[in-house]
């Protein structure tokens, strides 16, 4: 074992290989230089519509809801995120 | 494995599970779904999203989104009538959670090394609380009245057959973490026993915010 903490210690059995020298790089900032994105102006703002009728909210503020029944929300998409998702058994298939 | 064999061995090996520990969770009352969710007028400017008090003229919270730097250049505030439009536009926050009873029956679970059954409590936890999430983001669909453009198959709901957006904080189009603090800000969620952690994780964990645009134009995209 004592080869595995001491590298002067023969490996018994190990064969010795000769290991070409690795090449000089003249620049090494060379290496390092990106190409350069072309220049692309950014617009200020994307061709999104900007003239969809604003919905008129029901309030202005906020509330909080805590009678919410389980069943309400457990038909709607446990059951197609549970074995259809990430991470389900469809997932691991 | 073949779609039919996957699919019977969904309906006699998953199933059972997935009913056995939604019942569980029911009879225990594991799970205790609880919303804080807000409208609030809004502008764009540029890349900010401004969100204003009850007034409509103060200012009140600023967002600042990443734009897309190639075409075609999308960025979430611009999904709102810009700030010189002269019009006020609407903008919905929510934050919903299934409770921290979950964590502490998983808690319980993983000391009695029960593992799988940990995992499978998890699971449906967190998918509990997307599931929530989804199913509040439609309400607000149906009280902006926007709901009617909505798939009819619940199935298509998940691959955003609706009009607008649920963004959440942390994903590409709204990367910021930070951007919490400012929901926190605007809708106060420690009412429902939700609070944030100094690196804006939401405790307890199945629980998930968003912001939620009505523009039609409005769905996932990544910054590039």
């Amino acid at each position: 074992m004592e080869h595995l903490c001491n590298p002067d210690v023969p490996l018994e059995g190990a064969t010795s290989v000769t290991v070409a020298p690795r090449p000089k790089i003249a620049d090494p900032s060379e290496l390092l230089q990106e190409e350069s994105a072309p220049a692309v102006a950014t617009p200020k703002r994307s061709a999104v519509r900007t003239d969809v009728p604003v919905p008129k909210p029901p309030f202005i503020g906020t509330r909080v809801v805590e009678d919410i029944p389980l069943d309400e929300i457990y038909p709607t998409s446990i059951r197609s995120r549970c074995f259809e998702g990430s991470g389900s058994f469809a997932a691991a298939r | 494995m073949s779609n039919e064999e996957f699919n019977r061995f969904l309906e006699e090996h998953v199933r059972p599970i997935f009913e056995r520990w939604k019942q569980r969770a029911k009879e225990e009352g594991l799970f205790q779904p609880k919303v804080v969710y807000g409208y609030f007028w809004a502008n764009s400017e540029g890349d900010d999203l401004i969100v204003y008090r009850e007034d409509g003229e103060t200012e009140w919270v600023r967002f600042t989104f990443p734009r897309q730097p190639s075409p075609p250049h999308k960025c979430i505030s611009d999904f709102f009538r810009p700030i010189d439009s002269g019009e006020r536009d609407v903008v919905a926050f929510h934050l919903v959670t299934i409770g921290s009873r979950v964590s502490e029956a998983e808690r319980e679970l993983f000391a009695q090394h029960q593992y799988r059954d940990y995992l499978y409590l998890h699971g449906l936890g967190v998918e509990a609380a997307e599931a929530l999430a989804e199913y509040w983001h439609k309400r607000i669909r149906e009280e902006l009245g926007i709901a009617d453009e909505d798939a009819k198959e619940i199935r298509l709901l998940f691959s955003l057959k609706y009009r607008g957006c649920r963004y959440s904080f942390g994903y590409p189009a709204c990367p910021n973490l930070e951007d919490q603090a400012k929901l926190f800000e605007l809708l106060h969620p420690e009412r429902i026993g939700v609070t944030l952690t100094e690196e804006y994780q939401l405790v307890p964990e199945q629980s998930t915010s968003a912001v939620i645009v009505h523009h039609p134009e409005a769905k996932y995209f990544n910054i590039r």
